[in-house]
């Protein structure tokens, strides 16, 4: 049966386990703010060429998003509200802030498939 | 800047009914400090815990001031209230208003309100769903009605609660988590409208066929927001309102046929959420049609459920070979001490969700039909993303799965020594930790990939 006096010292452990989380807690990211981050996007027969990509965004960065359709077409960045409006063969290119943080979707029209997804952190 | 990482999902925008913006990926550090801290914990649970069943007495309390209980009494009935008219509003709205599911009620009501808002709640509040359910509402009224016209109301209540199983509302949970998780386009205001119309009439039938105690059992949400009110410190007991402190009311959870079912369902949905949202699952669900995916999802979500389940089952059976123990009363005994964890991986997921996608309900409430009204004045109202740092997130997320974890584990503890002898019982609760390791590493493995 364990004593009082080792229970102490299990939770003394526990207590340095958790001071040492806290402290080692800052500095995680990196906090590049402020770059310009280039995002390509290729639309053919209703599917993005080389697939859906996820790309890192420092938060506060400027996102310059080139969309080229072969239809004329409407893509939505998603939490910041942006619309843009795609023509036929024309690139088109959208630049924004990223000063929200999360997971951001671009989708075609409001709700269709997914262009890119933005990882704003 | 490096651009292209990974291959992401390309469905459609809401893959659990609402919200658009999803979780960043835990970072490594967080995932591994986490899963370090509840592993040192369960270890630690084993020697250094208390040798005698404590939360049983605990979770007796004591009553609370009679203005208290008037006060609750008051604002139960005026939640009865608001509850009925949001119920009818949303059902309003997801027939005539508008079919974005960003502008209407219906689906943020749904899958914010009532399912996130019923659980985390119900663990803060205690048993409110039976007091405010706008079904128990209308088989009250209906109820009245029928004696004011001379009627009869349905007897054998106290039997029916006494036998009824948890098993239909295991199902009905389960079809609720098919629909938000596995259909294809679960924010579609219709849909939600049609399926909220469809339960509630079932409900509502079997209420008056049956009594009102009959909801207790039968209704799924209501079930399960039962069960976790064990975690609130509040009760209500035969001569009124108790207080004791949190947790403690894990002790007295009574399970039924079924209760295990309903419990593994629910974390196993919330699991199926996490793995739906990694990167692999993204690369597999890609470039599929509408239904497909749903095939897809669906089969996720039986399987993720299957495998949770299974992971219990196997060690609840372990441990009753270890105590000599029937299989099912080890999984009846141990099947509250999940309830922490259930709601841990709840408020892991759906956190950002309730701070977002709740500033839209607020907003959305103003102009329930998209006619540009604006009722509470809200209506121009944009939703804040900034309101709570990604890093907040994150540490609700790490925080609440440790905390979950320790609270099932202290759970688990006093469960086995109050069944059996110290030194069987000690050894008993070994493979209900290991289960309990591996749930908690497993939630936090999945937050890595968001």
């Amino acid at each position: 049966m364990p004593s009082s006096s080792s229970r102490a010292v299990l939770t003394a452990a526990i207590a340095v386990l958790l001071t040492l989380l806290l402290v080692s807690c800052s500095g995680s990211g990196d906090t590049s703010s402020g770059e310009v981050v280039t995002v390509e996007i290729e639309l053919r027969d209703g599917e993005v060429v080389g697939g859906t990509q996820r790309v890192e965004v420092g938060l506060d960065d400027e996102v310059e998003l080139t969309i080229t359709s072969d239809v004329d077409d409407e893509a939505h960045v998603h939490v910041y509200d942006i619309t843009i409006v795609l023509r036929a063969g024309e690139p088109v290119t959208t630049t924004f802030p990223a000063d929200i943080g999360g997971m951001i979707p671009v989708h075609l029209h409001h709700d269709g498939i997914m262009l890119v997804q933005l990882a704003v952190a | 800047m490096v651009a292209a990482l990974v291959l992401a999902d390309a469905g459609p925008a809401a893959a659990h009914g609402v919200g658009e913006r999803g979780d960043l990926p835990l970072p490594l550090w967080q995932v591994a400090w986490g899963a370090g801290i509840a592993v040192a914990i369960s270890f630690a649970a084993i020697g250094a815990l208390w040798h005698m069943p404590r939360l049983r007495a605990a979770a007796e309390g004591r009553l609370v001031p009679a203005f208290a209980e008037r006060t609750a009494r008051a604002a139960a009935l005026l939640a009865r209230l608001l509850v009925l008219t949001l119920s009818v509003l949303a059902v309003w709205s997801a027939f005539a208003g508008s079919d974005s599911p960003n502008r209407n009620l219906a689906p943020v009501t749904f899958y914010v309100v009532l399912w996130v808002g019923g659980q985390v709640g119900s663990a803060v509040l205690g048993d409110v769903w039976p007091r405010v359910s706008p079904i128990d509402t209308l088989a009250a009224a209906a109820g009245w009605l029928r004696r004011r016209m001379g009627g009869e109301t349905p007897a054998g209540g106290a039997s029916i609660e006494r036998d009824a199983t948890h098993r239909p509302a295991a199902a009905g949970v389960l079809a609720f988590l098919w629909l938000e998780l596995a259909y294809h386009d679960p924010g579609n205001p219709r849909v939600v409208g049609g399926a909220i119309v469809v339960a509630g009439a079932l409900l509502l039938a079997g209420a008056l066929r049956y009594g009102r105690r009959w909801l207790r059992t039968a209704d799924p949400l209501g079930a399960l927001f039962g069960l976790l009110a064990a975690l609130a410190p509040f009760e209500r007991g035969e001569r009124g309102l108790r207080v004791h402190p949190p947790f403690v009311g894990l002790a007295r959870v009574t399970p039924r046929r079924g209760t295990v079912a309903l419990v593994l369902v629910t974390l196993g949905g919330t699991t199926f959420d996490g793995v739906a949202r990694t990167a692999w699952w993204g690369r597999l669900a890609a470039d599929r049609s509408p239904w497909s995916v749903t095939a897809l999802h669906t089969v996720g979500l039986v399987a993720v459920v299957g495998a949770v389940a299974l992971l219990y089952v196997g060690a609840t059976r372990a441990s009753a070979r270890i105590t000599g123990d029937e299989p099912t009363v080890v999984a009846d005994r141990y099947v509250a001490s999940l309830l922490p964890i259930a709601l841990a991986y709840a408020i892991a997921h759906y956190f950002s969700l309730l701070v977002f996608e709740g500033q839209r309900f607020l907003i959305v409430l103003s102009d329930p039909l998209a006619r540009g009204w604006d009722l509470l004045g809200t209506a121009a109202w944009r939703v804040d993303y900034r309101l709570i740092e990604p890093t907040t997130i994150a540490w609700v997320q790490v925080g609440a799965i440790v905390l979950g974890h320790v609270l099932g584990v202290a759970a688990a503890h006093d469960r086995a020594i109050e069944a059996s002898d110290a030194r069987t019982a000690l050894r008993g609760q070994y493979p209900l930790l290991a289960a309990m390791v591996l749930y908690t590493v497993g939630g936090l493995l999945l937050l890595l990939n968001a």
